[in-house]
């Protein structure tokens, strides 16, 4: 039986394969969605302290560590029984805000908006977010490029770092708001 | 001059290094000026088959981040190494295994078991593992092979330059960028950061005599934001990492965890930072000193955090 492997998917996060395999007509008989990746989380978080839960699961997608980051500290307000402040939820939903920003310019304009910009009979190498600056223009390839810059801002001055950030604890946030200076 | 050709790749990785070169922001249209980059599967669509199909030595450099973790790691460091005259191991994973390389304190068996058979989300009655072949009604099908042991991108291939961090920060990742621009690349095996030294020379708080009675966990106190993390009890790491980021946990609040891995010269960064906390402990009675060190709560875990499979250890030996 013929088959078509496309190996890696691209343009997501994290690691995928697809075989395709096709009957004699060029029909298909069946596809197979396999994923070649495991690290361990499940196992090795195991052990280690309880309040290092949101910097350790956050490394599960550093594309939106910061999903991560808020489950785990959420876990924490549960397991030690507390609620956080009002100025700590607002914290931590100025930082989550932040994110969704990036994460759907990210999402758009580098993963999925090359196959609608350039069409997906595009070439590869122009398939892709280069080539999507290329043709949409500097003005708004650099409105979505300060866009980001602008919301990693955010998350590094409420969360600490813009990537990885590092400031959930249980019933609040680590750092005191002191305004932006 | 000819545009550089530059792949980026991630093995066992969370894709935050894809996220932190894209984090160099206007300066990637500055680098799209100079380079092409010819394989890069979190932003475009060239396949394995494609790298395999590329002349050996033909990439100028690969910027190659995540752990060796299973077999097909393994194969892209090999295939990019010899398709590419410059290999970085870019961020922690890649240089000293980080996050994924807390693996090592267990084994693949005990990895599948809690995986595939514990979790409570898992039903799993007829007890299936990953097999790397499985027969389908239309053929074979396979996965690469899951290591007992996570490996670090230089003991798999040679490597030329790493580049720390979890993820780099933007001013490291483009102190990289900026020597394979300019072609003034610093000697083989450079650490590639603004510092040599330790964290705390960087960190804007101030530092007195460090003498600690008591570690304390950092939901336990409320940290003076001004005096230094390590003297008031809390297990800052910054004193056994190596700078360069900033030092921008601190700055939060939050204690250095370690992530750009060991200062300049040092070998273990787990045995450095035990080292240094042996000196700062306040007591020379044995009994206050077990005491002391009983209010750390997973020292191998939280010591070799980033760095374990890079370690002397490398790994926990499974009775």
């Amino acid at each position: 039986m013929k088959r078509i492997t496309i190996d890696p998917i691209t343009r997501l996060e994290g690691h995928g394969k697809i075989t395709i395999f096709l009957n004699d007509d060029g029909s298909v008989a069946n596809v197979y969605f396999q994923v070649p990746e495991l690290r361990g989380f499940e196992k090795f978080s195991e052990g280690r302290p309880a309040e290092d839960m949101p910097q350790i699961t956050q490394r599960i997608c550093g594309v939106c560590p910061e999903a991560h980051h808020m489950a785990a500290t959420k876990a924490l307000d549960e397991l030690f029984h507390v609620e956080p402040t009002s100025t700590a939820k607002k914290l931590r939903e100025l930082l989550y805000s932040a994110f969704f920003v990036t994460d759907h310019t990210t999402h758009f304009y580098i993963l999925a908006a090359p196959d609608f910009v350039m069409g997906p009979d595009a070439p590869p190498a122009e398939r892709n977010i280069l080539g999507v600056i290329a043709k949409v223009g500097l003005e708004l390839g650099g409105a979505v490029i300060n866009t980001r810059k602008q919301n990693h801002w955010i998350i590094q001055t409420v969360g600490g770092r813009p990537i990885h950030p590092c400031f959930g604890l249980p019933g609040g946030v680590s750092r005191v708001w002191q305004g932006i200076a | 001059m000819a545009k550089l050709k530059i792949a980026l790749y991630w093995a066992a990785s969370c894709g935050g290094c894809e996220i932190a070169t894209l984090a160099i922001h206007e300066k990637i249209l500055k680098l799209a000026e100079v380079a092409d980059i010819v394989f890069w599967p979190v932003g475009l669509d060239f396949k394995y088959a494609d790298v395999e199909r590329m002349e050996d030595n033909s990439v100028d450099a690969c910027l190659f981040n995540g752990a060796i973790r299973n077999e097909e790691n393994e194969y892209m460091a090999k295939l990019l190494r010899a398709k590419s005259k410059i290999m970085i191991a870019y961020g922690s994973c890649a240089y000293e295994g980080c996050i994924p390389g807390l693996s090592n304190f267990y084994n693949r068996q005990l990895t599948f078991d809690r995986v595939y058979i514990e979790t409570p989300s898992t039903e799993n009655p007829k007890k299936i593992f990953p097999q790397t072949k499985v027969k389908v009604p239309e053929g074979e099908l396979d996965i690469p092979e899951f290591y007992d042991t996570v490996k670090t991108l230089a003991q798999t291939v040679d490597v030329d330059y790493f580049v720390p961090g979890c993820p780099p920060e933007e001013r490291t990742t483009w102190l990289a960028l900026e020597a394979l621009i300019s072609g003034k690349l610093p000697p083989k095996g450079t650490v590639i950061s603004h510092s040599v030294k330790a964290l705390c020379e960087e960190c804007p708080r101030t530092r007195e005599e460090k003498k600690v009675k008591k570690f304390y966990r950092p939901y336990e106190i409320i940290p003076d934001p001004e005096k230094c993390l390590l003297e008031q009890g809390l297990l800052c790491y910054g004193i056994a990492t190596r700078g360069g980021c900033g030092a921008l946990c601190p700055q939060a609040n939050m204690p250095c965890t370690g992530c750009y891995g060991p200062v300049e010269g040092v070998i273990d960064q787990g045995a450095h930072f035990l080292g240094a906390l042996s000196s700062i402990i306040d007591s020379n009675d044995p009994e206050e000193i077990q005491r002391i060190i009983d209010d750390i709560p997973d020292p191998a875990g939280t010591f070799y955090r980033y760095s374990l499979p890079d370690s002397l250890l490398r790994r926990a030996r499974i009775k």
